[in-house]
C-alpha cells in the first residue's frame, strides 16, 4: 500500500473517534492508495462518485 | 508499493554547456550510489542543471522565447537534452528539444510501447516529475533559504508531495463537491428548509382533519334536515289526503297531482325504452344500417382471416408457390398483410351484421321512428299536465294556509327546513369544490397537497442525511490529515535534529517545528550559509529516507560553503538520503567532502569530469585516459585519478 503508516494510523484513529467501523477506514485507505498510485484520478467524476457512494454505503446508519 | 526512480544517464548537445553524454549505470538496472560530476566554473553547470529540471518537469513550454534562446550557443540552431530514467525497472526517456531560433520548446516521451509527442511521464511518476517538486530532488541553490523562509511553505509542500498526505485534503474537497452536486439537484439543504417543510406537512395534516370533520358534520346535518323536512312533508300531505284540513278542493288537487305524477313516470319509462333502440331515434340511421348489412352479405366475409395467413407465411423459408422467402420479401409481405382483414375485424363485422339482423328485418323503419316521436309528444304533454296539477295544488295549499293556522304552520316549517337545507348544501359545496386551488376546504385537494408536501419533506430529509454523512467523512479526513501531518512533522523534526547533532555538535542550530517552513529553535530566523545548508540537508535526508518512495538526489556544489569538519560529516551522511546521489562539484570542494566524506561512506562512487575542449592542456592529458570521451566542444573523463588530480587556476 502506497500510504504512509502515519496516515494509515491517523485515518483509523479518526474513523474510530467518529464511532465508525474499520470497514470505513479500509474503504478510505483503498481509495487513497489507488489515488497515490495513480490508478484512479479525482478528475474522473464518474469513478469518484461511485467511490463516494460505496463509502457512504459503508457508513453506519444510526449516526 | 513504492515508486523507485533512478537517473540512468543524460545526453545534452547544442546548448551553452559542452555537448556531453553521461551514463550512471553499473548494469541495466543498477546505478552507482554516488556519481560525482566535476565541472569547473564557467563550464555551464548551472545551464546543465536547469536543462535537467526543464526536461524532467515539462516546464520549458512555459518559458518565453527569449528565455529559451538564452540557453543556446552561438553555433547551433537546435539544442536537445535527453534524460533516461529507470522507473520501477522500466525505461522512461524524455527529450527536450529547443529551437534556438524561434525559441520554441517541444518534448518527446518514450515509455512502454513507444514514443509520444509531448511531456507525458507515466502516472506513477507525475507526482515527482512536475514543476512544484523538481527543485526538491534537483536541488536549487536557494532551496535551503526557501525551506527556512516564513514567506514560503516549501517544507510543507515537499512533505505533502513525498507523503501524499494532501490526498486526504483533496479527497475531502471532492466529497464536498459531491454533496453540493447532489444538494443542487434536490432543493432545500438546511435544517431551516427541513423545518419549513415539516411545518407545512403538519399544517396540512391538521387542516385535512378539521375539514373532514366539518364536512362530516355538515353532511350529518343535511341528512337530519332532509329527513325532518321529508317527515313534515309526508305528514302534511297525508293530512291533506285524510281531509284533516277540511278542504275538499285541496284534497282533490293533491289526488290529481299524485295520479298525474304516476302517469308521467310510466310515460318516461316507455320513452326511455324506445330511446334504447338507436333505430327508433333516426330513420336515416336505421336505413343506413340496413344498407350496411346488405353490403356485408354481398362481400361474403372470409371464414379464415387472410392477415394471419400472410403473417405466418413470412416465417416460412419458402412461399406456397415454391419461391424462397428472404428477409426483404418477408418484410414486404408483413407490411402488406396489414391491408387484409384479421380475425378480430371479421368477428366485429359479423357481430354488427347479426345485431342488425336481429333488430331490423321485416320492420318498417319509418314506423319505428314515428313511435318514438309519438312517445316524446306524450311525454311533453304529460309534463305540462303534472306542472298544472302541481301549480293548482300549491295554490290551494296557500289558500288553505291563509284560512287554517295548522296548514300555515306546517308549510312554514317545511319551507324553513328547505331553507336550512339550501344553506347547509351551499356549505357542503364549498368542501367539494374541484376549483379549490388554494386547498382551503376541499379535503381531496388538501390530501393531494399533503401528499406532495410529504414527498418534499422526505426528499429534504434524505438530503440532510447525505449532508450529515458527507460532513462526517470530510471531518474524518481532515482530522486524519492534521493527525498525520503532526506525527510526520514530529518524526521529521526529531530525526533531522539527530543528523544535526552529529553534523553540527557545537552549533546551536536545531529545527523546532514545521509550519509550512522550517522553524528554528529559539525563534532563530536563520544561521550561517553553511548552517542553513546543513539544516536543509538534514531535513531532506530525513524526508527522503522516511518516505516510501525512492528518488535520485542531484545537488550542485554541496560543500562549497562548508568548513572542513562539516564537509566530512555531510559527505559521509548525505549520500544516505537517497538511493542515488549525483553531485556537481568543483575541484576545491574535493577536500574534506570527497576524500574525507563521500569516499568513507562505503558507497559505490563514480568519478566524472566534464570540461570544455578548448582547454587544450587538460584535453591532451585526458587523451591518455581510457575512460575519456570527446565531443565537438567538450571532454568527458570517467576516471578517479583524473578526477582527483583535476585542477584549474581560476578555481
Amino acid at each position: 500500500m502506497q500510504v504512509d503508516k502515519s496516515i494509515i494510523a491517523a485515518i483509523e484513529q479518526s474513523v474510530s473517534h467518529e464511532g465508525e467501523s474499520n470497514a470505513l477506514a479500509k474503504a478510505l485507505l483503498s481509495w487513497i492508495d489507488s489515488l497515490n498510485k495513480g490508478e484512479t484520478r479525482l478528475e474522473n467524476w464518474n469513478e469518484t462518485d461511485r467511490r463516494i457512494e460505496l463509502i457512504l454505503g459503508v457508513l453506519r446508519n444510526d449516526n | 508499493m513504492t515508486t523507485k526512480i533512478r537517473i540512468l544517464g543524460w545526453k545534452i548537445q547544442g546548448f551553452r554547456c559542452p555537448d556531453h553524454a553521461l551514463d550512471f549505470t553499473l548494469s541495466r538496472d543498477e546505478t552507482f550510489d554516488i556519481s560525482l560530476v566535476q565541472m569547473p566554473n564557467g563550464t555551464g553547470k548551472t545551464t546543465t542543471l536547469e536543462l535537467l529540471r526543464m526536461t524532467l518537469s515539462g516546464k520549458a513550454v512555459s518559458y518565453s522565447p527569449d528565455e529559451l534562446r538564452a540557453f543556446g550557443s552561438k553555433d547551433t540552431s537546435t539544442g536537445t537534452c535527453e534524460v533516461t530514467l529507470g522507473c520501477d525497472g522500466k525505461l522512461l526517456t524524455i527529450i527536450l528539444r529547443i529551437d534556438l531560433n524561434s525559441g520554441i520548446a517541444t518534448y518527446k516521451t518514450t515509455w512502454g510501447s513507444g514514443q509520444q509527442n509531448g511531456f507525458r511521464p507515466p502516472l506513477e511518476t507525475v507526482k515527482f516529475l512536475n514543476q512544484d517538486f523538481i527543485d526538491y530532488f534537483i536541488l536549487d541553490g536557494e532551496l535551503a533559504q526557501q525551506l527556512l523562509s516564513n514567506k514560503q511553505a516549501a517544507a510543507q509542500r515537499v512533505i505533502d508531495a513525498m507523503f501524499q498526505a494532501d490526498t486526504l485534503k483533496k479527497v475531502a474537497q471532492r466529497i464536498e463537491q459531491y454533496w453540493h452536486g447532489k444538494a443542487n439537484d434536490r432543493g432545500a439543504t438546511t435544517p431551516q428548509g427541513f423545518t419549513r417543510r415539516k411545518n407545512l406537512v403538519d399544517e396540512l395534516e391538521g387542516r385535512l382533519k378539521l375539514r373532514r370533520r366539518e364536512l362530516a358534520e355538515f353532511q350529518a346535518k343535511l341528512k337530519k334536515l332532509t329527513t325532518a323536512r321529508q317527515e313534515h312533508l309526508d305528514t302534511f300531505e297525508s293530512s291533506i289526503r285524510d281531509g284533516k284540513f277540511k278542504d275538499e278542493a285541496l284534497t282533490e288537487a293533491d289526488v290529481a297531482f299524485q295520479r298525474e305524477s304516476l302517469k308521467l313516470q310510466e310515460i318516461i319509462s316507455d320513452t326511455f325504452s324506445l330511446s334504447a333502440h338507436p333505430f327508433s331515434l333516426s330513420a336515416s340511421f336505421a336505413s343506413a344500417c340496413m344498407r350496411l348489412k346488405k353490403g356485408l352479405d354481398r362481400v361474403k366475409l372470409p371464414e379464415a382471416a387472410a392477415r394471419e395467413f400472410f403473417e405466418e407465411l413470412c416465417d416460412e423459408s419458402d412461399c406456397i408457390c415454391g419461391r424462397p422467402i428472404d428477409i426483404s420479401i418477408a418484410s414486404i409481405i408483413r407490411s402488406r398483410a396489414s391491408q387484409y382483414l384479421g380475425t378480430d375485424d371479421v368477428s366485429l363485422l359479423n357481430s354488427i351484421k347479426t345485431a342488425i339482423d336481429e333488430e331490423l328485418p321485416g320492420k318498417d323503419v319509418d314506423a319505428l321512428h314515428s313511435d318514438y316521436k309519438f312517445a316524446l309528444q306524450r311525454l311533453s304533454e304529460q309534463v305540462a299536465v303534472v306542472q298544472s296539477c302541481e301549480a293548482r295544488f300549491n295554490e290551494l295549499k296557500v289558500r288553505a294556509g291563509e284560512s287554517d293556522p295548522a296548514v300555515k304552520n306546517a308549510i312554514q316549517t317545511i319551507e324553513d327546513l328547505g331553507s336550512q337545507i339550501t344553506n347547509v348544501q351551499n356549505c357542503i359545496d364549498a368542501y367539494t369544490d374541484p376549483d379549490d386551488v388554494a386547498a382551503e376546504y376541499n379535503p381531496s385537494e388538501i390530501a393531494k397537497r399533503l401528499e406532495k408536501a410529504k414527498g418534499d419533506l422526505a426528499e429534504v430529509s434524505n438530503t440532510l442525511d447525505l449532508k450529515r454523512k458527507t460532513e462526517m467523512l470530510c471531518r474524518i479526513l481532515e482530522q486524519a490529515y492534521d493527525a498525520a501531518a503532526k506525527a510526520i512533522t514530529a518524526q521529521l523534526v526529531s530525526e533531522s535534529n539527530v543528523n544535526l547533532d552529529k553534523w553540527l555538535p557545537n552549533n546551536d542550530i536545531r529545527i523546532d517545528d514545521i509550519r509550512g517552513h522550517l522553524l528554528l529553535r529559539g525563534g532563530q530566523a536563520a544561521g550561517s550559509v553553511g548552517e542553513n545548508l546543513s539544516v536543509a540537508y538534514a531535513f531532506l535526508a530525513t524526508l527522503f529516507n522516511r518516505s516510501t518512495n525512492s528518488l535520485p538526489f542531484i545537488v550542485d556544489s554541496p560543500a562549497g560553503s562548508l568548513g572542513l569538519p562539516l564537509r566530512r560529516e555531510i559527505g559521509k551522511n548525505v549520500p544516505n538520503m537517497s538511493g542515488q546521489f549525483i553531485s556537481f562539484v568543483i575541484s576545491t570542494e574535493r577536500q574534506g567532502f570527497v576524500d574525507g566524506g563521500l569516499a568513507l561512506s562505503g558507497k559505490k562512487i563514480q568519478y566524472l569530469t566534464v570540461f570544455r575542449r578548448r582547454i587544450t592542456d587538460l584535453a591532451e592529458r585526458a587523451e591518455k585516459f581510457s575512460g575519456s570521451n570527446f565531443t565537438t566542444n567538450g571532454v568527458i573523463v570517467e576516471d578517479e585519478a583524473f578526477f582527483n588530480s583535476f585542477e584549474l587556476e581560476q578555481e
